[in-house]
Order: structure tokens, then sequence, then C-alpha cells
């Protein structure tokens, strides 16, 4: 019966995945250089549409909720190591992207991209994320003060007419570029998620996790 | 003519250029010591008299316009902002007045941090700019695996490369596609982001859709297979000479460091 033959399939690859704690399976392996050119695609059409946002770490967080936390920081460090060919100071901002993996697997392990509102939420969490680490490494890296990016365009001004600190400044404007930025990374990961035909979301290791009834098999398992 | 073409396989590449020559190793270790110098002496006429040897040195091996094109855009984007946002910025500490542009006034002060940070930012930039101009991937992967670092490292790299020339042909394609169906890529914020779902989902799934049969593909060629891996293209091995450069710039690195950790606190 096909019906049982897929249950049987579901259960036994999962239990492969498991059984691979800290190691990275052939498919994850193939699929961490597709992660990599998508997290640079993603900023190129964000160019080519002219919009104003990075949208550079789609591949991260979708490798990452598919794959594992290997898969995903792999993905987040050689993604800047190989920004760093053209823009060598992207190399300091590495932990940000495997910050977003890590985190991107604990939703993904909760689920939270099974559901649209909260994939919607999660997206103040990364933005939380590349708001307050970026923020640090930008007050580092400049010398303790204001950066040279976009966020400065913002920060500055707050800094100035409310009186805030420079690193309060900095931080409440690369968090709120970061909010509009990882809105629409994470809708672009939930319909990726979705899509993704159910054999292939079964043979990779937090693949079962999206598979519709996926529970109800285990259920019947148990 | 056949047997020449294969006998030039037994030899080690060379390019003729001494910089381009050197193994790997060697020029990541000097542009890293010089780069991670500026960093250290954080002291803009060191910092710009580096930049300026990363210039000379880019043109010698031949790579200088390619390096200057890139150099130049750091120089924009981080030189000259960060001294006009230091300007606008730093307001505890100016007391020396240096030029007045349309009733702004000009600080001394801030104008010598933002030369500071500026000249670091962009000599740490500039060395492993040159790095990678005159290094490719490939040779630095190879460098990398005779140091014992798995061939799965340099797949990962390399096929990320390849990936991203891939995909950038696809996602035009996609995108062009998208267009001639209707879809608005013009207008306001809202209907431009709206274009990006249809054009990242159809290339991500396609890309991994064809992960399945590469994952077959490299098996057939044997790519799990656990021992050493030959090369088609070999380098020449690190010399004696480029090890004792290597441990000069390091130990030099290191002095430098200690030495301005003493300062600091002795002050």
């Amino acid at each position: 019966m096909p019906f049982e033959y897929e249950r049987i399939k579901i259960k036994k690859r999962s239990t492969i995945m498991a059984n691979q704690k800290g190691k990275i399976d052939k498919l994850s392996l193939f699929l961490i250089p597709i992660g990599i050119a998508v997290n640079f695609i993603g900023g190129q059409i964000a160019i080519l549409l002219k919009l104003p946002l990075y949208l550079d770490a789609i591949g991260t967080i979708v490798v990452a909720a598919l794959c594992g936390y290997w898969p995903g920081i792999v993905v987040g460090l050689v993604s800047n190591i190989l920004n760093a060919i053209s823009s060598p100071t992207t190399l300091f901002y590495a932990p940000l992207n495997m910050a977003f993996a890590v985190v991107a697997v604990i939703l993904s392990k909760r689920k939270w991209f099974k559901n649209f509102f909260k994939t919607v939420l999660s997206a103040l969490f990364f933005a939380l994320i590349g708001g307050g680490i970026g923020a640090c490494i930008t007050w580092l890296v400049y010398g303790f003060d204001f950066g040279s990016g976009v966020s400065a365009m913002f920060s500055i001004p707050l800094h100035q007419t409310l009186g805030l600190p420079k690193f309060v400044a900095q931080f409440i404007a690369e968090t709120s570029i970061d909010v509009l930025d990882k809105v629409i990374t994470v809708i672009a990961v939930f319909g990726v998620l979705k899509a993704i035909p159910m054999r292939f979301l079964a043979k990779l290791p937090l693949g079962r996790i999206y598979i519709k009834d996926a529970e109800m098999y285990e259920d019947d398992e148990d | 003519m056949h047997v020449e073409f294969g006998n030039s396989f037994k030899k080690f590449y060379k390019t003729g250029n001494f910089w381009c020559d050197l193994y790997p190793t060697t020029k990541l270790i000097l542009c890293f010591t010089v780069a991670m110098s500026t960093i250290v002496m954080n002291n803009w006429i060191y910092g710009f008299s580096v930049c300026l040897f990363y210039f000379i040195f880019a043109f010698f091996t031949g790579h200088g316009k390619q390096f200057t094109k890139t150099f130049l855009i750091l120089f924009v984007i981080i030189g000259l902002f960060l001294v006009v946002i230091r300007q606008v910025g730093m307001r505890t500490g100016n007391v020396t007045p240096m030029f007045e542009i349309f009733g702004w006034i000009w600080y001394r002060e801030s104008f010598i941090t933002s030369l500071d940070v500026s000249s670091y930012m962009l000599g740490f930039a500039g060395g492993i700019l040159l790095f990678f101009d005159t290094t490719p991937m490939r040779d630095l992967m190879y460098a990398f695996e005779h140091m014992g670092v798995s061939h799965v490292t340099s797949f990962i790299m390399l096929s990320s490369m390849q990936n991203i020339i891939d995909l950038r042909k696809t996602s035009v394609a996609i995108l062009e596609s998208q267009k001639s169906r209707g879809i608005e890529t013009d207008g306001n914020i809202l209907v431009r982001s709206k274009a990006f779902f249809p054009t990242i989902s159809p290339l991500i799934l396609g890309a991994f859709s064809s992960t399945e049969e590469k994952s077959i593909a490299m098996d057939a060629r044997a790519f799990s297979v656990k021992r050493k891996h030959t090369f088609l293209r070999e380098l020449k091995p690190m010399s004696q000479i480029e090890k004792i450069l290597c441990l000069l710039f390091s130990l030099a690195l290191i002095s430098l460091t200690v030495w301005k950790i003493a300062a600091a606190l002795i002050k």
C-alpha cells in the first residue's frame, strides 16, 4: 500500500537522521552550497528590485530549519567568508549569520515555521539578533562609535534629537531596519518550506517537522 | 604535442609572477599580518601608508585594475562616509576648529579620530582584498587540504562559488519570466517587495530539487571514498624562505600587539 509504505519510509529516515548526531548527512552537505548561493542571490534580487533591504539570510534560515545546527552555521559562516572577497568588513559580521542559524533551528524544532503568524513573529527574534549583535559588532569595530552603514543615518538623529546614548541609538536604528528585512525573509522561508515536496523533506534531518500529519504517523507507531 | 600537454601537468603550476607563485598559505599569513597590524597600530599615517603600499603592490602583481576598482568603492563607503559621520556624530572632545563649510564647522579632533578608524578599516580590508585578488579559491583550498582539512570543505567553498554564478543566471531568467506574465517590478516598496517572493521561491525549489541527482552523481565519482586525494594541478610546496618570512611577520605582529598593550597599560 503506498500510504503505508510512505509512513514506514518517514519513520525509517527520521530514525537514521537522528542517529547521525554531530555529523552532516550527504543531502544536507549538498544543500549547504545552495544555501550559500541563495544568501547571495537574495541580496542581488533585492538590488534588482531596488529594495532597500539586505535579504541575505534566507539560505541560512532555510538550511538551518531543515538540516540542523551545523549545516546552518556553516552556511552562515561561509556566506560571510565569500562576501569578504569583495567586501572584507563583512567578515566581522559572521557571528550574526551563525546566530540566525542557531535561532532558526530552535524555532524550527518548536514548529514555529509551520504557522504563518508565528513565522512572521519570528522576524522579531531575528531582527533583535541582527540589531543587537550587529550593533555590538559595529560598536567594537568602529572604535566605540557609530558605524558607516545606512543605520548611521537613523542613529545619529536619534542620538542628537532624543539625546539617546550612542549605543542605544545604534541598537534601535539597526533593529528597526532589520525588522522589515527579516519579515520579508521569514515569509519567503515559510513559502519555501511549505512548497518542498514530502519525499524530499523525509530525507532531511528536520524535514519530518514539515511533513503534513507526520505526528499522526508517529502516534500510530507508539 | 599531446605528450607536451600531458607533461605540463607533471610540473608545478606557475604564473611567472613572484607574488602570485608564492604558496597560498604564505600569501594568507603575510596579507593577514599586515592587515591586522593596521588595527593594532590604530594610526592613520601608518594605515594609509599601508593602503598606498597595497596599491603599488597590486599593480606589481598585475592585479592593479581589479584591486583599485573594489578598493575605491570601499574607500568611499568606509573612508569618506565615516569622516562625514564623525563630524556630525562626535560632539564631545571637539575643541580645535579646522574649517567651515556653509556654517558647518569641522573639528580637528573628530577628523583625526575618523582618519584613524577609516585607516585601520581600509588597511584590514585592503589586505584581505589583495589576498583574494591574487589567490584563486581553488589554490587556497589545495593548500588547506594539504594541511589536513577535509575535501568536503573544498567542495563547499568551490561549489558555492559555482552555484552563485548558476543561480544568478537562473534568477534573472525567472525575474524576466515573471515580468512577462505581468508581475509588477516597479512601483512603491510594497509592490516591489511582492515581486520578490515569486522570484526567490522557484529559484530555491529548483536548486533543491537538483541536489538528489547531484548527490548520486558525486558518489558515482567516489566523493565519499576515504583515501588520499590526487590533484590535477599541483602547486610548489612552501620553501624554507617562505616559512622564515611567515614566522618573521607573525612574530612582528605579536611583538607589535604586546608593545601596544604594554603602552596602554603604562598610560
